[in-house]
């Protein structure tokens, strides 16, 4: 299996972090951009639609004849593998709407740290600040759960997981107001599988989130 | 059932589709702009939804948001589903990455700087959806849910820059134009293709207007 991605967490994180989870071995192919002003990006554009996919994008993944891109198709993809996540048309209605709106979640997260610096310190509180009511939802849409698949992880919790603490990066007070929403980030480091990938210094937890163009890498 | 959106076509018209063309009994509770204020200070919060937004989907003790949440529900719920999931999953979001792509580009007071380079990267998807799909669907002889999608989606960035579009993919839309229930509507006087815009009305770049014959 080999996952294509920039040499940042961004998008492809949360597919790492369901791999690791899942104890799959896997191949990092990492393109990295060149440095500003023009931050080069023909080790990815000279060969992007010679590699056999039907839609070329970042991340991909092959596995075998498969080829695949977008980040959640890929998510889904190896959650059905894996036998990962429920099958039942509600509980999968639900988890879809969940991922996709944690996608709109963080895009304002995006937006903000791929504008100019400028705009990232006049716009970066009240931007955490109206954030906060989607917080307090997702809080509430756990309930008591431990995780969004229920008594173990699946696929959308890792989505989770990276687009919170997303935000707990960017704003260190993010999550203040919502306990439940920490407890849970806590739980996913606490997975005994995801131990290396969180402790040890070579992982790609250590990569910035946003690429070298960003004003908030 | 209930599919609750604007009185526009944007991100909830794939639903209404997909509903017309089941032919099945459904309520549209098509909100007018005018009552945007209303709707949110009262409604939003108050029906029951985990993630209060439009559109929503209503369907016994079912009670959904997000656009392609809904359709991947219809899908289910309608045996409209592909064969293959991982390529179904990866045609639907490429779909559904171009039709936020128009949604930033709209709301833009710079769309017009930033059109030209949406036409650009819409070609080079034209160019791969219309070689990805077979005939005379997407995945063959099945309608599936994405199929109503991308007649749909496709429609509406068509209506933005026609010229863009290739005969392969103008062609497959005209299949899933023609399907049963689907050509009854659109020919119909009550089509709303005729009166709703695409985005809102106040979009600062581009609303979508729809064209008057």
């Amino acid at each position: 299996m080999k996952l294509g991605y920039w040499k940042i967490r961004g998008l492809a994180e949360p597919v790492r972090l369901l791999l690791k989870y899942l104890e799959q071995d896997y191949e990092e192919v990492v393109y990295e951009c060149g440095d500003g002003p023009t931050f080069d990006k023909s080790c990815w554009f000279d060969i992007k639609f010679s590699l056999g996919y039907d839609f070329p994008n970042l991340p991909y993944l092959e596995d075998g004849d498969v080829k695949l891109t977008q980040t959640i198709p890929i998510i889904n993809y190896i959650c059905a593998k894996n036998g990962v996540g429920p099958t039942d048309v509600k509980s999968a209605a639900a988890l879809d709407m969940c991922i996709h709106f944690l996608a709109d979640l963080n895009m304002s997260n995006v937006r903000l740290c791929y504008g100019s610096a400028e705009n990232l310190a006049a716009n970066k509180a009240s931007t955490v600040a109206a954030a906060q009511p989607g917080f307090k939802q997702l809080a509430d849409f756990f309930g008591d759960k431990h995780f969004l698949g229920g008594d173990k992880p699946c696929g959308v919790d890792f989505f989770c997981y990276e687009v919170l603490d997303r935000w707990v990066r960017l704003e260190s007070t993010s999550l203040a107001d919502h306990p439940s929403l920490t407890s849970f980030l806590d739980r996913i480091r606490a997975l005994p599988q995801l131990a290396t990938y969180f402790s040890s210094p070579d992982s790609t937890r250590t990569w910035p989130l946003n690429n070298k163009m960003a004003s908030f890498k | 059932m209930e599919l609750g959106y604007w009185a526009l076509r944007g991100l909830g018209e794939p639903s209404r589709m997909l509903l017309r063309y089941k032919g099945v009994e459904w309520k549209n509770t098509a909100i007018p702009m005018a009552d945007a204020t209303k709707w949110i200070s009262e409604k939003k919060e108050n029906i029951g939804l985990d993630f209060p937004n439009l559109p929503y989907l209503f369907d016994g003790d079912v009670k959904l948001t997000e656009s392609i949440a809904i359709m991947r529900y219809l899908g289910r719920k309608f045996d409209m589903m592909p064969d293959d999931p991982a390529k179904g999953d990866m045609v639907e979001m490429a779909i559904h990455s171009q039709r936020l792509e128009l949604t930033k580009i709209s709301y833009s007071p710079d769309f017009e700087n930033l059109k030209e380079r949406f036409i650009t990267k819409l070609k080079v998807f034209l160019e791969r959806f219309g070689a990805f799909v077979a005939k005379p669907f997407i995945f063959g002889s099945k309608v599936t849910y994405i199929d109503i999608l991308a007649y749909e989606y496709l429609d509406q960035i068509r209506a933005l820059t026609p010229e863009s579009f290739t005969v392969e993919v103008s062609e497959y839309m005209q299949r899933v134009a023609d399907l049963p229930n689907i050509a009854e509507w659109l020919k119909s006087e009550e089509c709303t293709n005729k009166t709703y815009t695409i985005n809102a009305p106040f979009a600062a770049g581009w609303p979508g207007f729809p064209n008057k014959a």
